[in-house]
């Protein structure tokens, strides 16, 4: 205890003194101000806007040194670090036609995305919902190499260059997610509600993350609080034609001096979804409601953040059958329903992290305590006694320290853990996986460099996971991972070229080694294996890309290899009727990458044309195809910047057309996908001058196109994916005003 | 700021307000339906989990879903 004080005292030990930042923002080549510029500071999770002569002014900033990102419409963002004893700034800012760079924070180091050593994508929901899309994983989906594993439109699970559930990490604001992904329909536990932007790392990243981040992380922002001493009310509504969907929420944020406060609460509705011949698909049903609160605090050189969210939802299982033989038909209904049946999932997510960040001249240190538990009830053959009812707890730590070595390197070393129990209600009347528990350990280092124009990494990690059962079979396994990653990158104006090397772990789950038994969920009987070694995978990653002033050319390769991938391997036996699966391992090779463009014609430069194709071929050490791989997919999208000076002012209108190729590599249990293509329009817009009420319209499967997705778990019932939805967003900025300091 | 906490109140109350849930229950009986009629919350939660007494003495497992 007394060095827990002794520590705590050291932290503190900064005098504070008056705090104010200020400067202007001109374009670099005319000198010109810039006005309504984002000045954003990343520490605080928010900042303030420039004014109509281009300057702006931040008070109570940080006493350590800190980052701001500044960035405007048609420039290029930038990303500069703060020195205590500045207490002026001028900014140029370069003119730019193509702009697509993001602050990337989920590497350690938050650096702009052109400088990053990995292989992340990072999207404003904003940008990625110029389309809008029913859930945030098909919205994701917009990203190269990043897929939608469905169960109708309630359930969805990030797919990323073919791997998920388990191997996809989900983190929000650094908080780790669990939430039983090893399901196959235990869907993402994240909705849209107060979400600013989504990082995608696409591949292992064990280093950071540690323990099963296998193929990938999805990393989850929130919106950023008020902007300094502002309060801010919204509230925003959207129609769904196809499900009848109704998706609601109201925000409240503030900031006063040192304190800021966020609230949002949100509320979704939907009925069955409709398919191509005015068919619905029974039960496909699902609602829910969350509620998101944070808190921020920051004082001299020390900055806290409580976060808080509940979700509760409950999703309709469509396909529901335990017949060995049926037809479609079975699965379908004239009449679309609203009303609450079985089978159905009940979730309830909890999640919370409390954050303590200290900033020092040369070095921050981040400390983070969180907690996250999941309820899962499945109703299958009664209305008020749970099939199955499991609660997943989890209880994490995280401690990391950046130190900046000189003008050129910067240390970061941390340790990360978690404590994990999964339970089984003695209600429940089928058990699934046992009462089990889990304790990871890791702790890593690596050295972060920048030099000129290039940009390296290089890092190494241990972690040690230990699972064992509560009661009843005496399990006890324990599990070690070595990890690394290096990278480097070199980026110009005109030039960005990056290698990255890394490998991920990930032990196999309670559920793969323990399993005996029937999952309704995949109509299989399911036999794990006792002996199973955990899966470890290397993946090297390639990036180029030419920037010209209207053109964008990326090519972006990449090889996966994992060793001892686990797969369910179906066997000729039957138990009860269901197909006997047993859990095997093998040596598997995946393998493909992106190819996108981005035009931007001289002559018309409100004309955006986008194009990507993500391609991915897998195989086993036999050759043969592994399970759920994404079908191929080209990406077209003709996007319009249109700058009307009336009351009904339209920003964007965008047309999208994704072609999704034949997926004939299919595994032993899968059946062959065809083609199919899909036609996309979104409108977004304002109603008058101040933008205080904003739309965004638009059909998504616009052609009313007859199509089942390789990735949807409904596809061996041949239920299609929704027909035509037609689209109406409103968000409406009720309030924002000036708080008195 | 009035405005804001009346909206929020308003959303509170909305979303924590909970409602009675009924459902039709049956039993199956020679290849039939037998329909029992509604049971609502713990008399629903009963039938389901003790099922059916008939005047013999009978324990049928009861239904209480479209199914």
């Amino acid at each position: 205890m007394r060095y827990l004080l002794l520590v705590f005292g050291f932290l503190f030990l900064k005098i504070g003194f008056a705090q104010v930042l200020e400067g202007t923002i001109v374009d670099a080549k005319t000198g010109e101000p810039i006005p309504y510029a984002q000045v954003y500071c990343l520490e605080l999770h928010n900042g303030t806007t420039s004014d109509e002569d281009g300057f702006w002014k931040l008070e109570q900033v940080l006493s350590g040194k800190f980052s701001l990102q500044f960035s405007a419409v048609g420039y290029e963002s930038r990303l500069i670090n703060v020195e205590k004893t500045e207490s002026s700034l001028q900014i140029k800012l370069e003119g730019a036609h193509i702009n697509l760079d993001e602050v990337i924070v989920s590497t350690s180091v938050s650096n702009l995305q052109r400088f990053n050593t990995s292989p992340v994508d990072a999207r404003k929901l904003s940008e990625l919902n110029n389309i809008q899309q029913s859930t945030l994983i098909e919205a994701l989906s917009n990203i190269p190499g990043v897929y939608n594993l469905s169960t109708g439109n309630g359930i969805s699970k990030p797919v990323i260059r073919g791997l998920s559930g388990m191997r996809v990490l989900t983190v929000q604001n650094g908080l780790r997610i669990e939430n039983q992904q090893w399901g196959g329909d235990h869907g993402f536990a994240l909705n849209e509600l107060g979400v600013n932007k989504v990082e995608v790392i696409k591949g292992p990243s064990s280093l950071i993350y540690g323990a099963d981040a296998l193929g990938g992380v999805i990393y989850v922002e929130d919106e950023p609080y008020a902007n300094a001493n502002e309060n801010v009310i919204e509230a925003s509504t959207k129609f769904e034609s196809n499900s009848m969907a109704s998706i609601n929420s109201l925000s409240y944020k503030t900031s006063k001096n040192h304190l800021r406060f966020s609230v949002h609460g949100g509320y979704f509705n939907r009925a069955d979804y409709r398919i191509p011949g005015n068919k619905f698909v029974a039960n496909s049903r699902n609602s829910g409601s969350s509620l998101k609160a944070a808190v921020g605090y920051h004082k001299n050189n020390w900055i806290t953040n409580l976060r808080y969210q509940f979700l509760n939802s409950v999703i309709g299982l469509p396909g529901h059958t335990h017949d060995s033989v049926f037809v479609t038909e079975d699965f379908l209904t004239n009449n679309q329903r609203r009303s609450y049946t079985i089978p159905s999932q009940n979730i309830t997510n909890h999640l919370a992290l409390w954050e303590n960040k200290f900033y020092f001249n040369k070095s921050n240190v981040v400390a983070q305590v969180g907690f996250t538990s999941n309820r899962l009830q499945e109703f299958e053959e009664k209305i008020t006694i749970p099939g199955i009812d499991m609660t997943l707890t989890n209880y994490t730590y995280s401690l990391r320290w950046n130190y900046q070595i000189n003008d050129y390197f910067e240390l970061v070393a941390g340790t990360q853990g978690m404590i994990q129990q999964s339970q089984n209600a003695p209600a429940a009347l089928d058990i699934l996986i046992t009462n089990s528990s889990f304790s990871d350990a890791g702790a890593y280092s690596l050295i972060v460099g920048s030099y000129k124009l290039w940009n390296f990494k290089a890092g190494a990690r241990y972690d040690q996971r230990t699972v064992a059962t509560l009661k009843g079979l005496d399990f006890q396994k324990q599990f070690e991972g070595l990890n690394y990653a290096l990278g480097v990158a070199r980026s110009s104006r005109n030039f960005t070229g990056r290698l990255n090397v890394s490998s991920g772990f990930r032990p196999p789950h309670i559920s793969e080694i323990l399993a005996n038994g029937v999952h309704h969920g995949s109509t299989r009987f399911l036999i794990g294996d006792l002996n199973l070694a955990a899966e470890r995978a290397t993946q090297i990653d390639l990036y180029l890309a030419a920037h010209g002033e209207h053109l964008e050319i990326i090519v972006n390769p990449f090889v996966n290899i994992i060793n001892n991938f686990i797969y369910q391997d179906p066997s000729n036996q039957f138990i009860n009727g269901y197909q006997v699966f047993n859990f095997q391992q093998t040596n598997a090779v995946l393998s493909g990458g992106d190819i996108a463009f981005h035009y931007h014609p001289h002559l018309a430069h409100w004309l955006h044309l986008e194009s990507n194709f993500s391609m991915l071929q897998t195989q086993d050490e036999f050759g043969n195809p592994l399970p759920q791989i994404p079908q191929n997919r080209i990406n077209n999208t003709v996007k319009v910047d249109l700058n009307s000076k009336n009351n009904f002012k339209i920003n964007t209108l965008s047309l999208q057309y994704a072609y999704y190729f034949n997926q004939n590599n299919v595994s032993a249990f899968e059946t062959p996908t065809q083609a199919f293509s899909l036609l996309n329009l979104g409108v977004v817009g304002s109603f008058d001058k101040t933008q205080k009420l904003e739309f965004s319209f638009g059909i998504n499967n616009l052609l009313n196109e007859s199509y089942i997705d390789h990735l949807s778990r409904l596809k061996p019932y041949l239920i299609n994916n929704p027909g035509r939805n037609f689209y109406l967003k409103l968000n409406y900025l009720i309030s924002k005003t000036k708080v008195k300091v | 700021m009035k405005k804001a906490i009346f909206i929020m109140a308003l959303a509170t109350t909305f979303g924590l307000a909970s409602c009675e849930e009924c459902h039709e229950c049956h039993y199956d009986l020679n290849g039939s339906q037998i329909e029992l009629g509604e049971y609502c919350d713990d008399g629903l939660e009963e039938i389901e989990k003790s099922g059916f007494t008939d005047t013999d003495g009978t324990v049928y497992e009861v239904h209480c879903h479209e199914h």
